[in-house]
């Protein structure tokens, strides 16, 4: 469990963490969000006594992270991928880490080959894709078998199947009953990764709540419907009350009613119709919403 | 403000043996220990030569001014910057990659993880140095031989400056990691020791006549030339006390460094 308790942190003139309350529970995937700059790696830093917070505290299982004894056990966490020595193979960094941490070296082949890095073990890391060292950072993350993992922006860089790789891994992790976090700035793979959401923007906490809740809270569902009679159609759902606008050659966006009233309304009306859709407005709507005014940089469009 | 961790028992020997597998795991350490071998050497079996040819030439006042063990090591004015690279290099790349991070992460006792690169980094310059100047010393007193200017470990004074030589390149290697600490930058770091080894002699040089002889001998090229001379210097201290003023550098620089790892950000 992380318990993360009124943190604030400050570099010269920007407050990049502006207490922030949050508690990660055991179990199941945290998407940590926020627009870039809203302070989610300066947050886990913290986390990871890298930084020292000017008020606030950050505890793992109770405890600060700096108190913990040989932290890999406890908490795994991939930072920064390109933070290796170019010049070291994958397996020299990962036992250089295990040795530091008293962990067996078989950890360190275990690991390479969970990750599938296997057969490029011995090869340097500066020759690896991006996708590769997001990989290689999982391994070290994984290597104390931690209870607690944190994930930052583990995404970027990987391949279609690289990225499905990590969300398994993820729920994996999780249902083993592991603390999982992981940062993104994609409200689009958070939706399909996460169960669990704490968004901040410019330092401070939006929401902190699960998944579905959220969208419930936040969401607006729209229901697709395709009739050859849509116009028809369209005036009953009016009359209903219902908000309908026309998309395409054959297809209304219908708020304010249900699947199940639209379906009713046009069978009793004899309406034919081919398709009739939910559609949930999607995280990434609700979270652009969200956060529009916390972006830092915005561009004009 | 301190970052070291309360409650924890990390030995040491882990950060010793992980900062071994670090420093032998990169090709770096390899080259610049090559390269400053081979620039030692080549200096001191040319140097060595030359000598042994003018000798039988050479009127007495030429050979008692000749110093035969600190002058074939002339090259190692330039190989204590490829060590003193080697040393920067330790703590800066770390930095450079931000793989400080993830070594701060997993060793909390930030104060502990320096001082574990430090010794080991200073244990190699110890073994590096032993060898590079032991070899250095047999083959060119090897050349010198037969009354041409050499001597032998046993003469007065020739133990004790090759030992100060290999003293001295450890020196500057726990002054370079320092240094790479300090400044968390490799140019950064390599130009401040440029500016120790080589510019703040040559300003101690030309301050006016009664400054410049109480304080030049406090310059570290001067100093080292001193501990690894077997003949008197104008204007040193005696090579003892000016090894400890080199090691002075090396023991400032370490506690700036160990008391900013703790205290900054990572």
């Amino acid at each position: 469990m992380i318990e993360v308790t009124e943190l604030t942190k400050r570099f010269a003139r920007i407050t990049a963490v502006d207490g922030l309350t949050f508690t990660v529970r055991p179990g199941r995937v945290t998407g940590f969000l926020g627009p870039n700059g809203s302070g989610k790696s300066t947050t886990l830093r913290a986390i990871l006594g890298l930084e020292t917070p000017d008020r606030g505290t950050a505890l793992i299982d109770g405890r600060p992270y700096r108190t913990l004894h040989h932290p890999l056990h406890h908490v795994g966490a991939l930072l920064d991928a390109g933070a290796v020595h170019p010049g070291r193979s994958a397996r020299a960094h990962l036992t250089a880490l295990a040795v530091a941490s008293r962990i067996p070296r078989r950890r360190v082949d275990e690991v390479l080959e969970q990750v599938g890095l296997g057969q490029v073990a011995h090869k340097r890391a500066g020759g690896f894709s991006l996708g590769m060292r997001q990989r290689l950072g999982i391994a070290g993350a994984l290597l104390g078998d931690p209870p607690v993992v944190l994930f930052d922006e583990p995404v970027n860089g990987l391949d279609p199947e690289g990225i499905l790789w990590i969300r398994h891994l993820m729920k994996s992790l999780s249902a083993e009953g592991r603390t999982v976090v992981v940062s993104s700035h994609l409200m689009s793979e958070m939706a399909l990764t996460a169960d669990h959401l704490v968004m901040i923007g410019r330092g401070r906490l939006i929401a902190d709540m699960g998944v579905e809740e959220f969208l419930r809270e936040h969401g607006t569902s729209q229901v697709h419907v395709r009739s050859p009679a849509r116009s028809a159609l369209a005036g009953v759902l009016r009359e209903r009350g219902a908000t309908v606008e026309h998309e395409g050659a054959q297809t209304l966006v219908v708020t304010g009613l249900t699947v199940e009233d639209i379906g009713d309304l046009a069978a009793r009306n004899g309406l034919p119709v081919h398709e009739l859709a939910a559609r949930q407005a999607s995280l990434e709507e609700v979270f652009m919403d969200l956060t529009r005014d916390a972006v830092e940089y915005q561009g004009g469009v | 403000m301190g970052s070291d961790g309360t409650g924890t028992g990390v030995m040491g020997t882990e950060l010793l043996g992980a900062e071994w597998i670090k420093l032998r795991s990169v090709r770096s350490t390899y080259l610049s220990l090559g390269a400053a071998a081979a620039l030692v050497i080549v200096v001191a079996l040319s140097v060595a030569t030359t000598t042994a040819e003018n000798w039988p030439t050479m009127n007495a006042r030429d050979r008692s001014a000749f110093d035969p063990v600190a002058a074939p090591l002339f090259g190692a004015i330039f190989a204590q910057l490829v060590i003193g690279v080697l040393g920067v290099l330790v703590v800066s790349s770390e930095y450079s990659t931000g793989l400080i991070r993830t070594t701060f992460s997993t060793t909390p006792q930030r104060r502990k993880v320096l001082l574990a690169k430090v010794v080991v980094t200073a244990a190699l310059a110890v073994v590096a140095g032993t060898a590079i100047l032991g070899v250095t010393f047999l083959v060119s007193q090897g050349v010198m031989a037969n009354g041409h200017g050499g001597v032998s470990l046993g003469d007065p004074g020739v133990l004790r400056a090759v030992a100060y030589a290999v003293f001295y390149l450890v020196i500057v290697t726990v002054l370079a990691a320092s240094l790479g600490a300090i400044m968390r930058s490799t140019a950064g770091a390599i130009a401040v020791l440029f500016t120790l080894v080589f510019l703040l002699p040559q300003v101690l040089d030309h301050l006016p006549p009664n400054l410049r002889h109480d304080l030049m001998r406090f310059g570290l090229q001067r100093a080292a030339t001193s501990a690894v001379s077997i003949r008197p210097q104008v204007d040193t201290f005696s090579p003892t006390v000016s090894i400890l003023v080199c090691a002075a550098y090396a023991v400032v620089a370490l506690a700036l460094a160990l008391f900013l790892t703790g205290r900054r950000d990572a």
